[in-house]
């Protein structure tokens, strides 16, 4: 026995080290040997040929990056557009009607008003605002990228975007999971699935909150359109609003090329990098199994863990402005606490609280404020009542926050706080599924806050110095 | 521009500092048993280096190598010898057989943690000698076993270095120094010596490592002149006598001519000759999964708008890959595609 095992030792010592290896090399020799006598390809066919045209058009030199700036702003753009109907019309399904239907019948059953309020103005209203502001620009963005993918056109987004992201110590498919990242963070970070580098995974799952989400667009227009394009000449307010908000979404990018570089250079370091890229041919799209695959691994996924956190999110939010101590509701007891704090930040305790409390989704940011700063400043007849989320149109919205005690400054920061701040529950959720780690959850919660408030208490500083 | 890049590191590694730094602050008792155990292990090392280069050590070899005071190397050695790991003959001092075993064991994990960080981890070949200096003080048996499995129970370590077996057994160190080698011989790789670490980088920043093909041209004045990877080097004395060669089996010789795959430009095609040594663990077994294999034929398809990553054909499916990985394949038969 002792001598079979001793000669065994002997044999691999003699056959080298790199046995493991040659082994795999030469089955692999072996097969590529057999197929290429065995299989013939007819590889001079019109698909071929087109399909090579296509590549040399969207990889050239000069057309490439045009062209893929183009097709994403077109889908961009029909999200934006396209969603504004649906969007209506859930509204005022779910909020304007769907409201006052349901706080009906528990007045009918004569439930206590507390329980209307905690069960209806409080879990309902937020659940209801939270699909009826996702859903729709998820389920036109989700479908149009979708397509895209299936085409096989994103492979080549990749492909040409990579010299980029590796100088970040990235991979180029992070390009591709930033893009998701526009449209929801949540998905973006699903997305993350197709780089099968750990490390570069890592660095694309904690980046992804860079990327302006869906639900923050909105919070980035209105205040730039308020606060930022008010401060400008009338005939120039609108471009410069608007350049204000690609301003923000840009200085998105560019800080998550940043955090790729810097994790990549130190904490990721030993990390595995590898990298491989398929560019698979070029295929009509399979228009009725993407709408379907789109809609439930996507749209439902992401919605459903939404509405499951904004249902006692929005139980919080009615509890915290109706529940008072000392004729203060909780709300107000806290908002008075951190505003000293806020204030060196350029923020204010209301952006705080609402920063918290508004969790499950950034949609609901901006009402939430709405209703706090109603509820601190006591404005009469504005509002819904203490709890309760409501909406108004820009120039209420500017007056309101105004009576808030809100400027040029407050404004500013807001929209820095909003691209840099915890990405909301539903995609920290879905980080630490993908992660299975509690430590790249905490540091892709906590490090986006470290730096908005070291950008806002750096600008505040600066703008009170001038 | 130096500058604020260096300092935009030093916040960023702060910043991975900061949680390991936090707990030293509450160093526990098991972590100083754990010191002794560090202090304990590099000794018997140290004498089983001096015992396999043929050298008597002293508790003056032992201080200088471990860097302690020469009071505390005596207080070391005496322990040693109460707990029977070595013993005095004729007033030499050596290893007894228990004390071998020991040693040989903190030899393994030491070279097992190499293969591992070379293997499974995206470490740095600079950082595997240190990182493994301090596992090797840490791990039980029975996770030295596990990963001894895990790595497919590797002889020799990225090195080239023996790993000694669970019984104690050392595969050979096989070859000849480099600086020996005479004009004309063609050579592989076997061995690097990873000690002092500034030589060591000195070599790796050559991208010169185990496995590589040399073809001695010539061996003068204290310099010896080679070809690997088509380039023609000039190593020193110093460099040549860490590194390790055994002569080559035939079928393992060069080609006359080859070149690296990111040479082969728009409308050529090549055969696969290796893929570097270099490339190793994931990153190969991926390359090889997508078909770039020996004795693959490949072809140039396109390159990015940027210019890097480039696209191949191979076996039928696109792939792209990036120019520093493209110069790690070696290919033949460049051909003008008809």
């Amino acid at each position: 026995m002792n001598d079979i095992l001793e000669t065994a030792r002997n044999l691999r010592i003699e056959r080298g080290e790199n046995f493991h290896d040659s082994l795999v090399e030469s089955i692999y020799s072996e097969a590529a040997k057999i197929a290429k006598d065995a299989v013939s390809t007819p590889d001079s066919n019109i698909a071929f040929r087109l399909d090579k045209t296509v590549d040399r058009l969207v990889t050239s030199r000069w057309l490439g990056f045009p062209i893929m700036f183009l097709l994403l702003a077109v889908v961009f753009w029909i999200t934006i557009v396209g969603a504004n109907y649906p969007s209506e019309f859930l509204s005022t399904l779910l909020v304007d009607l769907g409201h006052p239907w349901l706080q009906g019948i528990f007045l009918s059953l004569g439930a206590p008003s507390w329980l209307t309020g905690v069960l209806i103005d409080g879990a309902y209203l937020a659940a209801a605002w939270v699909v009826s502001v996702m859903l729709p620009p998820m389920m036109v963005f989700f479908p149009l990228f979708t397509l895209l993918e299936d085409f096989g056109y994103l492979p080549r987004v990749a492909f040409n975007l990579d010299s980029i992201f590796r100088k970040a110590g990235a991979h180029g498919k992070q390009a591709l999971t930033m893009s998701m990242g526009f449209g929801c963070n949540a998905a973006g970070v699903v997305a993350t699935r197709i780089i099968d580098s750990p490390r570069e995974r890592l660095i694309a799952i904690i980046t992804n909150n860079f990327s302006l989400c869906n639900g923050r667009w909105p919070t980035q227009i209105l205040i730039a359109t308020i606060f930022i394009g008010a401060a400008a000449p009338p005939y120039l307010a609108g471009l410069v609003s608007a350049a204000a908000v690609v301003f923000i979404a840009l200085l998105g990018v560019s800080l998550s090329l940043f955090v790729s570089w810097g994790l990549s250079k130190t904490v990721l370091k030993g990390e595995v990098s590898t990298f491989s890229l398929e560019l698979p041919p070029y295929r009509p799209p399979r228009i009725l199994q993407t709408l379907y695959t789109s809609l439930i691994d996507r749209t439902l996924f992401v919605l459903w863990r939404a509405v499951v956190f904004a249902v006692p999110a929005g139980a919080v939010i009615w509890l915290i402005s109706n529940i008072t101590i000392s004729n203060l509701s909780l709300a107000e007891w806290f908002i008075n606490t951190v505003d000293p704090v806020a204030v060196i930040f350029g923020l204010n305790g209301v952006i705080f609280l609402a920063y918290v409390i508004a969790i499950p989704a950034n949609e609901i940011v901006i009402p939430t404020i709405l209703m706090l700063t109603v509820l601190t400043i006591k404005a009469a007849g504005a509002g819904a009542g203490a709890g309760v989320l409501f909406e108004m149109d820009d120039a209420q919205t500017a007056a309101l926050l105004k009576q808030g005690g809100w400027t040029l400054l407050t404004g500013m920061n807001l929209m820095i706080f909003s691209l840099l701040h915890n990405p909301c529950s539903t995609t920290i959720y879905t980080i630490y599924k993908e992660t299975g780690s509690v430590k790249w959850t905490v540091v892709s919660t906590f490090l986006p806050i470290a730096m908005g408030l070291i950008v806002t208490f750096v600008l505040t500083t600066i703008w009170h110095l001038s | 521009m130096k500058f604020p890049v260096e300092l935009l590191t030093t916040v960023f590694a702060a910043f991975g500092l900061i949680v390991p730094g936090v707990k030293n602050l509450f160093r526990s008792k098991k972590q100083k048993d754990f010191l002794e155990r560090e202090l304990l292990e590099n000794a018997l090392k140290h004498l089983y280096d001096c015992d396999s280069k043929g050298l008597t050590p002293s508790s003056e070899s032992l201080a200088g190598a471990l860097q302690i005071r020469q009071k505390v190397a005596r207080e070391l050695l005496e322990h040693l010898e109460v707990t029977n790991l070595i013993k005095y003959e004729d007033e030499r001092l050596s290893l007894t057989q228990e004390g071998r075993g020991y040693a040989l064991k903190v030899i393994r994990i030491h070279r097992l943690w190499e293969s591992y960080l070379a293997d499974k981890t995206g470490v740095s070949e600079n950082d595997w000698h240190q990182i493994a200096e301090e596992r090797e003080h840490q791990l039980t048996d029975e996770e030295v076993d596990d990963l001894a499995v895990k790595l497919g129970n590797p002889l020799y370590d990225p090195h080239g270095d023996p790993i000694p077996d669970k019984e104690g057994n050392i595969p050979p160190a096989k070859g000849i120094l480099l600086r020996d080698v005479e004009p004309g011989a063609t050579v592989k790789i076997f061995h690097i010596e990873d000690e002092p670490a500034e030589v060591y980088e000195q070599i790796t920043a050559e991208k010169i490592y185990p496995g590589l093909t040399l073809r001695i041209i010539d061996n003068k004045n204290g310099k010896i002149y080679f070809v690997a990877n088509g380039e023609e080097r000039v190593f020193t004395r110093l460099l040549s006598g860490n590194i390790s060669v055994v002569p080559i089996p035939a079928s393992e010789m060069e080609p006359e001519i080859y070149t690296t795959l990111d040479k082969v430009g728009e409308g050529f095609e090549c055969e696969i000759h290796k893929v570097s040594k270099i490339i190793r663990g994931q990153q190969r077994r991926r390359l090889m999964d997508l078909g770039f294999v020996p004795g693959s034929r490949v072809s140039f398809e396109m390159s990015s708008a940027s210019g890097d990553p480039v696209a191949f054909r191979v076996k039928g499916a696109v792939a792209a890959l990036r120019l520093e990985q493209a110069r790690q394949i070696f290919v033949t038969n460049v051909k003008k595609m008809s």
